[in-house]
């Protein structure tokens, strides 16, 4: 189990603040905002290749239209300090799940550092502004471009209602799907199988779930990552944004919560207890951003309560994941 | 027993739907899931109640033989407090009375359902590495 840091949350990210005042100083600032639902975000990179590296998959959110901002995230490299940065102080035992460095209760700054990739998110929760150091722009993952600043918009998203979940999402002017289950459960293939055939694209991972009042589902990232094949390393990220941009849809109402599971063979849709569908994707979604204790279950909770649920046999023929998606927007209807 | 005993909170969270407690470790990523009488069990350990009154409360609520309730019952409060569920905390008030469900029903022994299949997703981040070519969160083999 982590222990609390011992070292200063908030002192660290005082000196954290100082090394992206320096990098701008270096690199000058490049300004963005982004919009998500009701939340308008600001980005400041100090010098545009992490925003190079970052925005692509951000691209339909960005908003020049003004209005308030909700939170603000300060972005660099650690290569764009002349100086040494400042050391990440904190070692395996004080890291939890999710990368997640805790203080006290008290602490107004909680830490999140990516030891993989060595990016590092640090959030002034009272003020709701976040700060995120990459080691080097041009090294991102592409995991992190395709779906990048997960940390960072739990916290500058999340609140009066909105949670950043694990759930990819389709669907058109009935209503939106939300597709639910574990990585590998067969939620791309089924976002990708509604695409083809005619139905809106949210997401395939992650979605911004607005749930006061009518639950909504709200767009971040317009790419989806497909699984790799024999002939192609890795995973191929598509960006609908680019492939089928009149596909997107920025915001859909939920109606149903589909929970795909990769069978093979014939596609076959079936209805399925509220108990089944959060069995299948709270834990989910609770341990993939473990930053807010759990908080986010009660919510899928009273989403899984509200609206139908399925379970989908995900099979091999696109048309008929996308015929199964239909049907359970028509069940929803009825 | 005789502790007081609570729920792990922040690390465990827990829910209860259409009958079945859904409990989520975040710290270790095993859940589980309990229906019937063992998520009635959980629902009155949750609340607080005292372990050592549970087994006379269970012998009121289900049928069956008594000796297999106790055991049935208290089997699985073990294993609740082996799991880190529930944990023994001196702090809290004193323990109150199992409020279990009005009327009877057939005793059948609760089971503890465990789920690991997110615990490896859960030490690939941060703390290992990921796998290249299936990226986060996948774990690389070999």
């Amino acid at each position: 189990m982590p222990r609390l840091a011992e070292a200063g949350l908030e002192a660290f990210y005082s000196a954290a603040v100082r090394e992206y005042e320096v990098a701008v100083e270096c690199e000058g600032v490049v300004e963005r905002y982004l919009r998500f639902g009701d939340c308008r975000v600001r980005l400041r990179f100090a010098g545009g290749g992490l925003a190079g590296a970052l925005l692509p998959a951000l691209a339909q959110r960005r908003d020049d239209a003004g209005g308030a901002v909700h939170a603000t995230i300060d972005l660099w490299e650690e290569s764009a300090c002349p100086r040494r940065p400042v050391p990440f102080p904190w070692g395996a035992v004080d890291i939890g799940p999710g990368g997640l460095v805790r203080g006290s209760e008290l602490d107004r700054v909680v830490a999140v550092h990516e030891t993989y990739s060595g990016a590092l998110t640090l959030v002034d929760r009272a003020e709701l502004a976040l700060l995120h150091r990459v080691p080097d722009g041009g090294a991102v993952p592409w995991w992190e471009r395709a779906a990048p600043l997960r940390p960072a918009l739990f916290w500058a998203l999340g609140g009066e209602g909105r949670h950043l979940v694990h759930a990819g999402a389709v669907g058109d002017d009935r209503g939106g799907v939300l597709l639910a289950g574990a990585s590998g459960s067969g939620k791309t293939t089924v976002a990708l199988a509604a695409l083809v055939h005619g139905l809106g694209y949210l997401a395939d991972d992650y979605v911004l779930l607005h749930a006061a009042g009518e639950p909504t589902a709200n767009s971040i990232y317009t790419t989806a990552s497909v699984a790799g094949t024999p002939q192609v390393e890795g995973k191929a990220v598509l960006d609908v944004a680019v492939s089928l941009p009149g596909s997107l849809r920025e915001s859909l109402p939920v109606r149903a919560v589909l929970v795909p599971r990769i069978r093979g063979g014939r596609a076959r849709l079936r209805r399925a207890s509220p108990a089944d569908a959060l069995r299948a994707w709270a834990p989910d979604t609770a341990l993939h951003m473990p930053f807010d204790d759990g908080a986010v279950v009660a919510v899928l909770a009273a989403l899984v309560r509200g609206v139908p649920c399925f379970t989908l046999d995900v099979g091999d023929d696109a048309g008929e994941l996308a015929g199964a998606v239909d049907q359970a927007l028509e069940l929803a209807r009825s | 027993m005789g502790a007081t005993l609570t729920v792990n909170a922040p690390h465990v969270v827990h829910e209860t739907i259409d009958g079945e407690a859904i409990l989520i470790h975040l710290v270790t990523g095993t859940y589980y899931s309990l229906d019937g009488i063992g998520a009635e069990v959980w629902g009155v350990m949750a609340a607080g109640a005292d372990p050592d009154l549970l087994v006379a409360a269970a012998a009121e609520r289900y049928d069956g033989d008594p000796v297999e309730i106790a055991g049935g019952v208290s089997s699985l409060v073990e294993q609740l407090v082996g799991e880190g569920l529930l944990i023994e905390d001196e702090s809290q008030p004193a323990a109150n009375a199992p409020r279990l469900p009005a009327g009877r029903v057939p005793f059948a022994v609760p089971v503890l359902n465990t789920y690991t299949d997110m615990q490896e997703f859960m030490l690939v981040d941060p703390l290992h590495e990921v796998d290249e070519v299936a990226g986060w969160p996948h774990a690389k083999t070999g």
